[in-house]
């Protein structure tokens, strides 16, 4: 869905969200930390220089050019961390979730006789608990 | 109950040490036994299952198995508590069997079964971890490696003309045999597609989506020489030919682009995966030059440190929480010192450093390269490629062993996993004395090395020259610009293989998907629903429903219609 | 339905009238014969007393009365100008058969019909004109049947794509068979003779399960699912069997008449009655489909809530028995 804005964003949200990328793309050249620090330092500089701008067509314009400057930086393989999204490790363990066991075949179920008793049981318990806590859900009506 | 990567080890290690005294023997004895089953006769040509065993299928699977041993024996700790470990242990034997089927099969049929297996079962490790980059990356493998089934699967249909598929016999006098230069195109393009040459090398280091034992095995010492050893089988037949003078230029450009890229690569198993590349283009290349005995010595040697490499980056990433950007590591040395130690062995022996087997092989090979007739092109490439493995190798020492420590706050690097530490010393071993014994092994006579000084120096003074670059240029005060900026572009394209993954997926699929989406909304939806089904509809409901208005009138109308005909008749009968 | 003493009388005048205006060997027996069919079949029709069966009573007696008056008109030409008299003859019984361009009548007539009566108009109604015709079939009056044959496929087809009662889907089906039988009749009598017999059978069994489940309308047949997919299933084997489809019985007549036209040369005839076969297995499928996929609640009350033992045997003994037929042809023809 991102060619589809639903919401407005103010200037000041793109600003920062440039403003984060820009420092996440210099971490990803300067990869010892007291050069990135470096070079945050004189990032923040750069984008505290026009902070007081009033003018937004003056504002927009900045904008558009950072964010073309960016483009023209970006790196080629930026860091991430192993579990984020676009991670060397996102996603490696799937875990089932447990609702999967309900939709076991009987046969499926069979093999685990005590298991699923307790489980059933389980429910059962829990399903008394809620309507003890939060009452009854109310009729469905047609 | 004996755990499975034990007992996988101590059967695969009693394997191989009994396939390595096999092949001493055959050494000794010049003997070699050779195999035929015959499954049925066609045309009076006999298809036949062929085994060869001589001492070079012998020594080879003996590597093969050694590696896999240590492996599975490694992978005990690093797959540890993983929910589906014993179907990891299974594809691994699976792929060490089609493996060894591979080796022993100088058939170009029965080499299929060999040669699918490995397709199958490595396109099954690397999408063993289920996410979309795995999905992706096993794809793209699988996609690649199917363009080299295909080329076999062709030479089949070629080599029927021989009369019989034993490649081994026919290599010899392949010139005489009509449509000779197109098989072995066929049989060239098939190993460069195993062996990620340049046009299908994008799926190497894709392929290190798959767990870190896996690569150590797979695409480093044995997926990966499949297409070498295929050529080494071949090597009499490609004699003077077109696909030899092509191959030698590919795979002297793999070299040199992997070799640079990894200069560029901050994953650290896709850097190993490009030197991986690198040096399979240094086997092929001198393969392609008529030393097909010095490629299987670099082979056998490269095999033996690269999975110690592997196992090496294994043990960092099992240790820094998953991460493999080289940008998060770095002062490992002090926190895992064995394995630093292993791993700089390694990759000391990939330099070539002298004594380590490394050396043997590769400081020949560039000898021998450089003492042949060939061109500036290959010449310059081989000079280059060399310089820029010590670059890439110092580079990865500086980021990942020594240097600041980058990663947060909260670790637990440790050398305390014996179970991971113990195979990597039985391949440091291999490392350390493999070279040596190899060349004494192999070649009964010395090879006669005879070149000016400056030339016997050259591989010496690229490789120091090399080093010094490597580690000056990534040594960073904290004012320093850095001047991978400056050279956007062309960082960009080092850094990303010249772009081969995108020629390889978008680029493969682009004009296909495109086509098949014009001819979709012009054809299915377009013109052919126009003139077919709807069009046709269309036209039959709205006559359909002038047929309706006729119906709708009163019963007069349709007698005086009919009476109208009748008067037309008798004036037209009349 | 027990039949009344007045409806049997009725019914054995109209066959007399059928079987007088077939073999007679005069213009004015046969005109004698139709007009007594005729006047028989309109008691038969406003057996019921609503609007709708007079309407269709009426329809019906106008429009024969003009074909006959047509008839006997021509009759007296025959002396003078015999090609005269043949064409007008051809032009009348077309429209008493109810071909197209003179089928006007037929699907509105149709429609006030009981389904009893709609297998009567759409089989022993036909006998008498249709025979007629093949007795005129001089090489003068060649020319008009052809043109009746296109227009007469062209119009079943198309003119029922868009219906949705069933008796008039019926119909526009008949109009369509017409054409065949038209073109079986220029090959030959014996091809038209079968033909027109396995038209009866499968018609008749149509419009008998029909008459059997009370529906009258496509969204009845949806509707109506009380007996099951066994009664479904007859119903559409009859109404496939009906559009020609391979192995029920309807393929064999359409078989035999292709092959033969296409050994006659009649190829433009022939693509144009393939072409209006195909939309016509298409009404028949969109009658079908929605029944046999779509399960929805019954909505209409049925009457008849069983179904008779003889039923089944009889229904799958007329649609599948062709598969027999080739064989029985090897001995008829």
């Amino acid at each position: 869905m991102s060619f589809l804005q639903t919401e407005v964003i103010c200037h000041s949200r793109k600003v920062c969200s440039l403003y984060k990328r820009a420092l996440r793309n210099l971490e990803s050249w300067y990869d010892r930390r007291p050069m990135y620090r470096y070079r945050a330092v004189l990032l923040r500089a750069r984008f505290d220089e026009n902070k007081d701008v009033k003018d937004l067509r003056v504002a927009q314009q900045l904008l558009d050019d950072g964010e073309k400057e960016l483009f023209s930086l970006i790196q080629y393989q930026p860091k991430k961390f192993p579990l984020s999204p676009g991670g060397v490790a996102y996603e490696r363990e799937v875990r089932a979730p447990d609702w999967v066991l309900d939709y076991w075949h009987p046969w499926e179920k069979a093999f685990y006789p005590d298991y699923f008793a307790k489980r059933e049981q389980r429910k059962k318990e829990y399903v008394e608990w809620w309507e003890k806590t939060y009452g009854k859900p109310a009729e469905q009506g047609h | 109950m004996v755990s499975m990567y034990l007992s996988s080890m101590l059967f695969l290690l009693s394997g191989s040490l009994s396939c390595l005294v096999l092949s001493l023997l055959c050494l000794k004895s010049g003997q070699a036994w050779f195999i035929e089953w015959e499954l049925l006769s066609l045309n009076s040509s006999s298809i036949v299952m062929t085994l060869i065993l001589d001492w070079m299928s012998f020594m080879f699977l003996g590597f093969v198995m050694f590696i896999s041993s240590m492996v599975l024996y490694y992978s005990g700790e690093y797959m540890h508590g993983d929910s589906n470990m014993n179907r990891f242990m299974y594809l691994v034997l699976a792929f060490v069997m089609s493996m060894g089927f591979l080796i022993i099969s100088p058939n170009l049929i029965s080499i299929l079964l060999g040669w699918d297996g490995l397709g199958l079962v490595s396109y099954a490790l690397v999408i063993y971890y289920q996410n979309e980059k795995s999905a992706n990356a096993g794809m793209l493998t699988a996609l690649s490696n199917r363009v080299g089934d295909v080329a076999i699967l062709l030479a089949i249909s070629l080599f029927f003309s021989c009369g019989g598929w034993n490649f081994l016999f026919y290599v010899e006098n392949m010139p005489i045999i009509g449509s000779g230069g197109l098989l072995c195109g066929l049989v060239v393009l098939a190993a460069m597609t195993k062996s990620a040459q340049i046009p299908f090398s994008a799926w190497l280091p894709a392929a290190m989506a798959a767990p870190t034992p896996v690569s150590a095995l797979v695409h480093s010492s044995t997926l990966v020489t499949a297409g070498v050893y295929l050529l080494i089988r071949f090597s009499p037949a490609l004699e003077g030919r077109l696909s030899q003078t092509v191959l030698l230029l590919l795979s002297s450009l793999t070299m040199f682009m992997a070799g640079l890229g990894a200069n560029f690569e901050y994953d650290l198993k896709k850097i190993i995966a490009l030197s991986t590349l690198s040096q399979l283009g240094v086997m092929m290349s001198i393969l392609s030059l008529g030393y097909a005995d010095l490629a299987f010595f670099h082979l056998l040697a490269h095999a033996l440190f690269k999975a110690l490499l592997f196992m090496c980056a294994g043990a960092v990433i099992h240790s820094v929480k998953d991460y493999q950007d080289i940008r998060m590591m770095g002062g490992l040395v002090y926190h895992m010192p064995l394995t630093g130690m292993c791993m700089n062995l390694a990759n000391l022996a990939l330099c070539g450093t002298p004594f380590l087997a490394g050396f043997y092989s590769k400081d020949m090979i560039l000898e021998v390269a450089f003492m042949s007739p060939i061109n500036l092109v290959s010449f310059l490439l081989y000079a280059l490629a060399t310089g820029l493995t010590v670059c890439y190798t110092m580079r990865l020492v500086y980021y990942s062993l020594s240097g600041d420590f980058n990663l947060g706050n909260l670790y637990s690097i440790s050398d305390e996993g014996k179970i991971m530490t113990n195979p990597m010393m039985g391949l440091s071993v291999g490392a350390v004395f493999g070279g040596a014994t190899l060349a004494w092994l192999i070649f009964p006579c010395p090879y006669m090395i005879c070149m000016s000084p400056v030339f016997k120096m050259l591989a010496l003074i690229v490789s120091v020259i090399g080093g010094v670059l490597g580690y000056l240029l990534n040594l960073n005060a904290v004012n320093y610009n850095l001047n991978s900026l400056k050279y956007y572009n062309s960082v960009v394209f080092s850094g990303s293989m010249w772009f081969m993954p995108f020629l390889s997926t978008y680029g493969a699929s682009k004009n296909f998907l495109g086509s098949g989406e014009t001819y979709q909304s012009v054809g299915d939806m377009g013109w052919s629903e126009y003139y077919g089904g709807q069009g046709i509809y269309s036209f039959i409901m709205s006559s359909s429903k002038i047929l309706q208005v006729f119906q709708d009138n009163s019963m007069k109308i349709y007698m005086l219609s009919f009476l109208l005909w009748v008067i037309v008749l008798v004036f037209v009968v009349v | 339905m027990p039949l009344s003493s007045s409806q049997i009388l009725f019914f054995s005048t109209l066959m007399l009238g059928t079987l007088l205006s077939i073999s007679s060997s005069s213009w004015f027996g046969a005109w004698m014969g139709l007009e007594l069919n005729l006047l028989s079949f309109i008691p038969l029709i406003s057996s019921k007393n609503n609007q709708y069966s007079s309407e269709a009573a009426l329809k019906y007696f106008l429009i024969q009365a003009l074909g006959s008056s047509i008839i006997i008109m021509s009759a007296s030409f025959m002396m003078s100008s015999s090609e005269l008299a043949t064409t007008l003859f051809t032009v009348a019984l077309l429209l008493k058969a109810g071909a197209a361009p003179f089928h006007f009548w037929f699907p509105s007539v149709m429609e006030g019909l009981q389904w009893n009566q709609v297998i009567i108009l759409m089989t022993i109604q036909k006998i008498a004109p249709l025979s007629l015709l093949s007795y005129l079939l001089y090489s003068n009056t060649l020319y008009i049947v052809p043109a009746a044959i296109i227009t007469s496929a062209l119009v079943g087809a198309i003119g029922g794509i868009n219906q949705t009662f069933l008796r008039k889907i019926m119909a526009y089906s008949s109009i369509n068979h017409m054409a065949w039988m038209m073109s079986a009749i220029l090959i030959s009598e014996t091809n038209w003779l079968l033909y027109f017999s396995f038209y009866c059978l499968i018609s008749s069994s149509v419009a008998i399960l029909f008459n059997y489940q009370d529906v009258f309308h496509i969204s009845h047949i949806v509707n109506h699912t009380p007996h099951s997919s066994h009664m479904k299933i007859l119903t559409f084997t009859s109404l496939l069997s009906l559009g020609g489809l391979p192995p029920f019985t309807g393929f064999i007549p359409k078989w035999i008449i292709i092959q033969e036209m296409v050994s006659s040369h009649m190829f433009i005839t022939l693509a144009i009655l393939l072409a209006s076969a195909l939309l016509t297995l298409f009404y028949y499928l969109r009658v079908a489909m929605t029944a046999l996929t779509i399960s929805s609640p019954k909505t209409k009350w049925s009457t008849k809530s069983t179904i008779s033992s003889y039923m089944t045997p009889s229904m799958i003994y007329m649609n599948i028995f062709g598969l027999l037929a080739p064989s029985l042809f090897t001995i008829i023809l």
